[in-house]
């Protein structure tokens, strides 16, 4: 399994979008993708197609109880963990537990929605991650953020994906710019402000099959490009 | 040792040059019979087809040496052996054309020397460190073009790539304009007016020159928009070379010129402008005699200082700089990349008007500061120059060259004291050999047939300024050329076509006096009139041409496009988006190719999103044309900073011009042929409909008048 974390330093900066997102561009791409939910909130189902009062088995409590095996969009694989389980797993084991029970093979790309940092589960998730991403918004806030990124990211293998850059704003334009030249190497992807995600949300449909000329779509997928070399540099490093 | 080496080495050089001279005025004064000459012809020639489709440099070069023996031995022959008239008229005639076959010749040679070895100069990288980087001034002179014009050069200036503590921005404004005067306050350059226009462009340069420090110049002209790696592709050369006074970049138009525009040509032939930038230029380069053609260079201050100026004392104030700059010692440069692009001239007269003064101010220099004598210029400087001058002398030649054949047809006069076979045996080698050579060396940046269309256009009007200069340097006027109009009406411009109509009717009427003499004529002389009308029917060819080139195309589109694919994102009302390709621009507009249809509108209101060093900014723009998936957008109220964007993201790219300069075909000698026919009978179509017209309305005119009172105004 190759192990991805997703988290942000802020609230409402689109990790369980980005997440979705991702592993919708990875699938289209061919590769085999789980999207594991890490986060409290329980909304990835959601992102990926499922309807919470529809499925029982998604939110079910049971012992640390992924969600049923349910598949949502094409080959994305997604598992909600419900994290109040009352099996009494915390932590480190929890996460563990999780990931054994996706039995998924060697070349699998485990995409984790950890939530914004910190959430119950996030450190755990990120210490055992190949990759960290760290989502975040063109704001000022996430600027003066900047320097818990680069603490978070300290000794890891990473980056960071911009979500939601607005150019046609002047401030949101510098802000980006900040950024952009602050993170260099760090930088993943920058995905624009679209209309298009939230609207496909909204109608349960992949982004691909909403609007498949979409500036988000594109800049997905070039996130997930981007992603998948910088697993490739992991693994080679790791040899 | 080493001396005897030398002298020895010195000694072989020597008379291997005094062999091949020997040799060479051997083939060329061997008198040889009808069938011999015939046979030496053929041989030279086939050597010559073997040699055209070589590719490489030395199969050129044995190209050009063949075309030299064999136009020398045709030369020497003329010389020698056709001028023992008896008749005056034939001995007047004859010395005319005489003259005009030896310009012609001269020319000839001069051009081969001229592009023996086209230098291909690459750009020199800058030092690492910018803080090594010299200081530059951009002047921007500027008389009566129109602000939205000037106001794209200024902005591309703005975006050039350099130091911004090492460049300032300069607008020289002659016309005194107080919307240039607020429109630079915004923009944040310096604008500049003077106390008087004395020398025009010249003196404004000068004046500007004397309020600024900056350690090179470079000039634009108000509509030439240069693109950001301007600088940077030049500046390399004057930092190695600290003599190095002038560096010229070509002279790039991104709308068809009206010889192109009338005659279809544009991005199929090759225009005037190529050959000179692209092949005579580069050519200058290696002897160290690139001229300066007053916009798109970058010029040392210290040579420009060491000269006086810009040289005000005649109307082509650019070439004569540069020579002043040979004189003294400084090196010039030729790098042959577009690095900026303007808008060509507009109508035919204005096109005429603009070669009349370039005629003009070479022929001053030529009387005021003949580049043949006075001191400084080295032996190939010298024929450099001489060659760039001779040639705006052609206007006599040529018209003698279309009217020769008439006094045979006409007046029974033998210009040619030689039997018609032995003309044919000596002439038409001459003649192929030159456009072979010409075809294969000046291939890409010159068409065969279509410079002598190009100098049949001109030849009447370029006639009586370079002689009036010639004689009087001093008199006649500077004449600015007009830019960025409207055609909005096809029409046949007879006031500038009427010398070559005149040539045109001659010729036919030469054609018609030639076939009745060939069935009703006494006989005899059955080839000279062949002769004489194969070359009649030439001329009606070329000057057919001529006159398509002067029946004026509709021109409606203000803004010409330019091509360019780059990604960039469409915003449609509510915020959705669309990934695209732009297809092209244009001032103040941008094609959009989508990737479906049925998307937007015409008068949707729009933001486009252009990427510029990774960052982008959103434009607003009004959906003006929607086919299929093609949409057109025009930008409207856009704030400065906006526009300056767009110009960025367009005229201003490095490669905005490089895809589509100097990539014509090759020419193809029979292709060409056959485009000239095609495009001869489309003036000569052209001109029958316009008479037809023309004399109906007359007829009309004429027939109405008794019936009706005239209308009142």
């Amino acid at each position: 399994m190759k192990l991805v974390a997703v988290t942000a330093v802020t609230g409402g900066a689109g990790v369980t979008a980005t997440v979705a997102n991702l592993a919708q561009a990875l699938a289209r791409a061919r590769h085999q993708v789980v999207a594991l939910d890490l986060d409290p909130c329980e909304a990835l189902g959601l992102h990926l197609g499922l309807l919470p009062e529809a499925d029982d088995d998604v939110v079910a409590p049971r012992r640390l109880r992924p969600a049923a095996q349910r598949w949502g969009h094409e080959n994305v694989g997604v598992r909600a963990c419900a994290v109040a389980a009352e099996a009494g797993l915390k932590g480190e084991a929890l996460v563990s537990a999780a990931l054994e029970d996706l039995e998924a093979g060697d070349e699998a790309i485990v995409l984790m929605d950890c939530g914004r940092w910190p959430a119950p589960l996030s450190e755990p998730a990120m210490a055992r991650a190949d990759l960290c991403l760290l989502v975040l918004p063109p704001e000022v806030g996430a600027y003066a953020a900047l320097p818990r990124v680069r603490s978070l990211l300290k000794g890891r293998r990473g980056g960071v994906v911009v979500n939601r850059a607005d150019p046609s704003r002047t401030l949101a334009r510098d802000v980006l710019a900040l950024l952009e030249h602050d993170l260099d190497d760090a930088l993943l992807g920058v995905v624009h402000a679209d209309l298009a995600v939230s609207e496909a949300l909204a109608r349960r449909q992949t982004l691909a099959d909403y609007d498949r000329y979409g500036q988000a779509l594109r800049d997905y997928e070039l996130c997930a490009q981007n992603l998948l070399s910088r697993l490739r540099d992991a693994e080679a490093a790791r040899r | 040792m080493r001396d005897r080496a030398d002298i020895a080495r010195r000694i072989s050089t020597s008379l291997g040059w005094l062999l091949l001279t020997a040799a060479f005025l051997t083939i060329v004064v061997v008198p040889l019979d009808l069938q011999q000459q015939l046979l030496f012809s053929l041989g030279c020639f086939l050597i010559a087809l073997l040699l055209f489709r070589r590719k490489g440099r030395l199969p050129a070069l044995m190209l050009m040496a063949l075309s030299v023996v064999v136009s020398s031995r045709y030369m020497y022959w003329r010389l020698t052996e056709t001028m023992h008239m008896a008749q005056p008229l034939d001995l007047i005639l004859g010395t005319g054309l005489l003259l005009a076959e030896i310009y012609a010749f001269v020319t000839l040679v001069l051009g081969y020397f001229q592009v023996l070895w086209p230098l291909g100069r690459k750009p020199l990288p800058l030092p690492d460190d910018v803080r090594d980087w010299p200081s530059v001034d951009v002047f921007i002179p500027t008389y009566d073009e129109d602000l939205s014009i000037v106001r794209t050069t200024v902005l591309a200036a703005q975006a050039l790539d350099w130091p911004a503590d090492r460049l300032s921005i300069h607008v020289l404004d002659d016309g005194r304009r107080q919307e240039f005067r607020r429109f630079c306050e915004e923009a944040g350059v310096h604008y500049h007016v003077r106390a008087d226009n004395r020398h025009a462009k010249a003196g404004n340069l000068n004046a500007a020159l004397a309020r600024t420090q900056g350690d090179y110049v470079a000039i634009f002209d108000s509509d030439h928009v240069p693109t950001r790696s301007f600088l940077q592709m030049t500046l390399g050369w004057f930092l190695a070379d600290p003599k190095l006074g002038m560096l010229q970049t070509p002279h790039h138009f991104f709308s068809a010129d009206p010889l192109e525009r009338n005659l279809g040509t544009f991005g199929k032939v090759p225009n005037e402008g190529e050959l000179f930038y692209g092949l005579l230029q580069d050519g200058n380069d290696l002897w160290n005699a690139t001229f300066f053609c007053g916009s798109c260079a970058v010029l040392s201050r210290k040579a420009l200082e060491a000269v006086g100026g810009v040289a005000v004392e005649t109307v082509t104030e650019d070439a004569h700089t540069a020579l002043k700059m040979h004189r003294l010692g400084y090196t010039t440069a030729y790098i042959a990349i577009p690095q900026a692009a303007g808008l060509a001239t507009e109508s035919l007269s204005a096109h005429v008007g603009q070669r009349i003064r370039w005629a003009r101010g070479m022929a001053q220099i030529l009387r005021t500061d003949n580049p043949f004598s006075g001191k400084g210029l080295t032996l190939p400087q010298r024929l450099a120059y001489l060659n760039a001058m001779l040639h705006f002398f052609y206007g006599l030649p040529r018209l003698v060259f279309l009217t020769s054949p008439l006094a045979f047809l006409f007046l029974d006069a033998h210009i040619i004291f030689a039997p018609a076979v032995m003309i044919a045996a000596f002439a038409l080698p001459h003649l192929l050999h030159a456009f072979l050579t010409n075809s294969r060396v000046q291939g890409r940046f010159r068409h065969l047939f279509w410079n002598e269309v190009y100098e049949s256009v001109l030849a009447w009007y370029i006639l009586r300024p370079t002689l009036v200069a010639l004689f009087s340097p001093k008199r006649g006027k500077f004449n600015v050329t007009a830019k960025g109009g409207l055609i909005e009406q096809s029409y046949f411009d007879t006031s500038i076509a009427k010398p070559y109509l005149i040539l045109l009717a001659l010729n036919l009427a030469g054609l018609v006096v030639g076939v009745v003499r060939l069935y009703w004529g006494q006989g005899g002389e059955i080839a000279t009139i062949w002769l004489n009308l194969g070359w009649t029917f030439y001329n009606i060819v070329i000057l057919g041409a001529a006159v398509a080139a002067a029946s004026e195309r509709r021109q409606l589109r203000k803004a010409h496009r330019v091509k360019m694919s780059v990604p960039a994102a469409l915003y449609c009302a509510g915020g959705r988006s669309m990934v695209c390709q732009t297809r092209d621009f244009s001032t103040g507009g941008l094609g959009l190719e989508l990737p479906r249809e049925e998307v937007v509108q015409v008068g949707d209101s729009v933001e486009v999103t252009l990427t510029r060093d990774a960052r982008e900014m959103r434009l607003p723009a009004t959906v003006v044309t929607v086919r299929e998936r093609r949409i057109g957008l025009s930008f409207e109220g856009l704030t400065l900073a906006q526009e300056a964007w767009l110009i960025a993201c367009t005229f201003s790219r490095a490669d905005a011009w490089t895809q589509d300069w100097g990539r014509h075909p090759g020419d193809a000698p029979v292709r060409a042929l056959l485009h000239i026919y095609s495009v001869s009978l489309i003036g000569l179509y052209r001109l029958g409909r316009y008479l037809r017209r023309d004399l109906r309305r007359r007829v009309g005119r004429q027939s109405s008048k008794p019936a009706t009172s005239p209308p009142t105004p």
